[in-house]
């Protein structure tokens, strides 16, 4: 077929619109994770005492804010523009924050008592939920980004693991009773570090258009 | 289409296409081919393969086609479109795995008899041959800015660096480029 020609068929031809935008995905993905953790498991007994420490916002600000660089990274990675990738640096940012805390966390409280906590009940449920929904919201989103045209499949790749694993961990932490920065580094930072590494492996050839 | 179009009004095109104006998204795809064409025959050419060009031209026009909806209304199309053009250009590459380097190429063809066309073309080689010696993405970079005369802001965007680096890295190139044809020049005085 001559250029001409293609050009005059694609004029004729409406232009192909993705069947979810990537904004709106994250949003339902992260009520999703709300809505599963709400009636499989419940919401934390202890909200409204909880919802007067600082460790309870501290830990909600930082899920939050993560989900939202990370889905704001999402958008930006899926357009064939490269970008100066400051989401990336903010999330890494928070991240140097929470360590810091943590640190300071472990001059007053046992780690003997940290460590426990780690391997809990709890943070294995942890692990397990967010582990597995972001998996799933992964799957989700990087059929969604095929929709898209990353500049850097690679890039992109990672972007949908963080997306994916920090919905699943805001979702959760809806439940989760444990607030301390130490349990939250550990606990949740490591399901969303092997995400994000099996879709930096995985993704990117799934991810070409 | 006649004339160069600015970018702008690839931008405004593409937009309204985005609306459902066929016309206007008409006029923006023929105006999207020529640059991708010449930027298309400007990297398979260091491959030996820029008879392909027009393959990937169909390739990013159908691209544009299939992710129009990445394209920001407002925004300068062109970084747009070249990152496009620069992901099929590379896609055919990868395909090809072509290792070979050739400027022998049929896209810089010329009637026989043609004097100023054959200074034209010669002149064009010489040129794809100097800017070839460059390390990427030099001389995509002098050749967009100094041939094609696009804007510093168009190239930060499209390579995603600031403007000075974009200028820091022109100017070296620039500079290469000045001591390539000295050397040049020096070696044919010196055989003749």
């Amino acid at each position: 077929m001559k250029t001409d020609e293609l050009m005059t068929m694609l004029s004729q031809t409406p232009p192909v619109r993705p069947r979810l935008s990537l904004h709106a995905a994250v949003i339902l993905l992260l009520l999703c994770a709300a809505c599963v953790i709400v009636a499989v498991l419940g919401v934390r007994p202890d909200l409204a005492a909880a919802m007067r420490t600082y460790g309870f916002w501290g830990k909600t600000i930082f899920l939050g804010a993560g989900l939202a660089l990370a889905g704001y990274g999402l958008c930006l990675a899926a357009r064939p523009v490269r970008f100066k990738d400051w989401p990336m640096l903010m999330i890494g940012m928070l991240w140097g924050a929470l360590l810091k805390l943590t640190a300071m966390e472990l001059e007053y409280a046992s780690l003997d008592g940290i460590i426990g906590s780690w391997f809990s009940v709890a943070g294995w449920t942890c692990f397990g939920f967010v582990s597995l929904y972001g998996l799933i919201a992964m799957g989700v989103l990087a059929r969604l980004m095929r929709d898209y045209a990353p500049a850097d499949p690679r890039h992109a790749a990672m972007y949908v693991g963080f997306t994916a694993a920090l919905a699943g961990a805001t979702g959760y932490s809806i439940h989760c009773r444990m607030d301390n920065a130490a349990y939250v580094v550990f606990a949740y930072g490591v399901p969303i570090l092997m995400l994000v590494l099996i879709a930096r492996i995985a993704l990117p050839k799934f991810l070409r258009w | 289409m006649t004339g160069v179009q600015k970018p702008d009004d690839i931008g405004q095109w593409l937009a309204a296409a985005q609306g459902g104006d066929a016309a206007a998204y008409r006029r923006a795809l023929a105006a999207i081919a020529p640059p991708v064409r010449r930027y298309a025959a400007r990297v398979l050419a260091r491959a030996g393969a820029a008879q392909q060009a027009e393959d990937v031209v169909q390739e990013v026009l159908i691209a544009v086609h299939v992710k129009l909806h990445t394209y920001r209304a407002g925004e300068n199309a062109m970084p747009w479109i070249y990152g496009i053009a620069r992901y099929k250009a590379a896609d055919m590459l990868r395909r090809m795995r072509v290792r070979k380097v050739s400027l022998d190429d049929p896209s810089f063809g010329m009637e026989i008899g043609d004097d100023a066309g054959m200074e034209a073309a010669q002149a064009q080689l010489d040129l794809d041959r100097l800017l070839a010696l460059l390390p990427p993405p030099q001389g995509e970079m002098v050749r967009a800015l100094k041939v094609e005369g696009q804007s510093v802001e168009t190239l930060a965007a499209t390579y995603g660096m600031s403007a000075a680096n974009v200028k820091v890295t022109v100017h070296r190139a620039l500079r290469k480029l000045a001591a390539m044809t000295m050397r040049g020049k020096k070696e044919r005085d010196g055989t003749t």
